[in-house]
Order: C-alpha cells, then structure tokens, then sequence
C-alpha cells in the first residue's frame, strides 16, 4: 500500500514543528545548565582567590612574628616584647576579621594553637623553636586547604 | 680468619638503627607518668581548708589510668573520677578526660604563671573545633 503525497505533507507539517520546539528546548536547557556551572565555578574561583589572599595575610601576619626576635633567640627579650605583642594585635586581627570569611576547620585550630603559642613564647613557657614549629603548621594547613579547594574545583569541571 | 666487610656494614647499620630507636624511645616522655604519684592544685587555688570558685586539686592514677578531679562548687569541694586515654596527632601528644584532650608540658619555676613553683606543669586543651577558646590549666604540688 503506497502513502498518498497529501499524507505525507500532512505528516511533515506535523514533525517540523515538534521538531523545531524540541532542538529549541534542548537548546535551552544546555545553554541555562552551562550557564549554571560557568556561574558555579566562577564562584568556586573567587572563593579560592579570596582565601589564597586570606591566607597571605596570615602568612604575612605569621612571618613578621617570627622575625620579632632578633636572631631567632631562644627565649623572648624584654627589647622585643612591644613589636611583638604589635605584631600579635595583627594576628589576631586576621583571626577574627580575615579568617571567618573562608573558614576552614584544619585551618582554624592550627591558627588557635599557634595563637596559644605565641602567648606562651611571650610569657617564656615556651622557646622560639616551638613557635616556629606552630607557625609551620599553620602554613602546611593552609596550603592543604587551597590544594583541597582546588582539588575539588577540578572534580567539579 | 676473613671477614665480610659487607656483614660488618650491615652489622653496624643494624646497630645504629637499634641504638638511635632505643635514644628516641628514651626521650619520648609518657605525659601521664609526668603526673602521677602527685596531688596536683590549680596554681592560685584559695588556702587549705577554705575553696572558692575555680578551685580545682587533680590526683593522676597510672593503673587504672584516670584522675580524680576535686573541684570547689558553691562553697564545697565536689570529687569526680574520669578516666584517662592517651592521644597523639600530628606529632603532638597527651592525654583526655573529661572529653577534652589535653597537651602537658612541665614548666620552669621561672615561668611567671608558675609563681614560684618548682613542680609546675602547663595542660592546654587542644582546640576541638566547635569554640574558639582553649582552656589552660597551671598546676602544681
């Protein structure tokens, strides 16, 4: 049996249009999905630039700490304690102004204890060594957090 | 009579690596054998017989390991036992009661927070992640 071409014009004005509304939609919902992750990334982005920049200041903050001691002298001087406690207030202004906007867990506890240690080295219960050690591992947590950040951001892509 | 001169490098590694082990074994201090044997009073505490707010005397047993915490509460002296685990992270180490985990470390009489004390002992509390404040104990016997 052999379809009339009526029928067939019939059947093609009918497809076109379903056809045409279908490549539309998919259309549609790849350009909002891509538009959704490019947004979701480009967040993910400027969370990680903020907390390389966070994560600077700490370092900064750690680093002239550190160097307050001439000499890197075993015990705190009497000479140091004044630029030390200054470079304290700073510290502690990156813990609380700074930090909370990128927070992470490991990151935190390793700024409490090597808060916790620097008031110690300044009351002489604990020796410079010590607190180069703090400061150390406050560093290592914050480069595990971005190489975690980034990680993840590459799962993501 | 020949010997090899590679059994006798092997035989030196192999004693230097015993005798470092046993040097690094030696200087690793138990923080709990620190403490036993010993009444521990929170430096400060109010004098013998009297207790204020804050007052605290510790008593560290080895076996079974846990202490006796008396703590002074409203006007009277309250004893409670807890027992003790050991923890270490990150090359850190200590003990736990009470639920927290504590770092100890024995401080010169020098130290200002030591007034004087010859047997001083520092415990901080390592930070647990839900507060921001950790908690430092000065005791002394």
């Amino acid at each position: 049996m052999e379809q009339t071409p009526k029928k067939d014009g019939y059947l093609s004005k009918a497809v076109t249009p379903i056809l045409t509304v279908l490549g539309i939609s998919v259309g549609a919902w790849q350009f909002t999905s891509q538009m959704s992750h490019e947004s979701k990334m480009e967040f993910s982005r400027s969370m990680y630039n903020k907390k390389l920049q966070a994560y600077e200041q700490v370092g900064k903050a750690v680093g002239d700490l550190l160097v307050v001691p001439h000499d890197e002298q075993l015990w705190i001087s009497a000479g140091d304690t004044l630029a030390f406690d200054s470079c304290l207030e700073k510290f502690r202004t990156c813990y609380w102004g700074v930090l909370p906007l990128v927070e992470d867990k490991n990151v935190e506890v390793a700024m409490i204890q090597f808060k916790d240690m620097a008031r110690f080295y300044r009351r002489g219960e604990n020796d410079y060594h010590d607190l180069a050690r703090e400061g150390m591992s406050l560093m290592n947590a914050c480069n595990r957090s971005l190489e975690q950040h980034w990680q993840k951001k590459k799962k993501d892509e | 009579m020949l010997v090899n001169p590679i059994i006798m490098l092997r035989t030196s590694l192999l004693l230097l690596t015993i005798s470092t082990s046993v040097s690094l074994f030696a200087q690793a201090k138990d923080p709990l054998a620190e403490l036993v044997g010993q009444q521990w009073s929170i430096i400060g505490n109010s004098a013998e017989g009297t207790c204020k707010a804050g007052d605290a005397v510790y008593t560290f047993q080895a076996k079974p390991a846990q202490v006796v915490v008396k703590e002074c509460a409203g006007g009277a002296w309250k004893s409670r036992t807890e027992a003790i685990t050991p923890w270490s992270a990150d090359g850190k180490s200590g003990i736990a009661f009470g639920g927290a985990k504590y770092e100890v470390k024995t401080l010169p009489a020098t130290a200002p927070a030591c007034k004087g004390n010859g047997n001083c002992v520092r415990l901080v509390t390592v930070p647990d992640g839900k507060t921001d404040a950790t908690r430092t104990l000065y005791l002394a016997h």
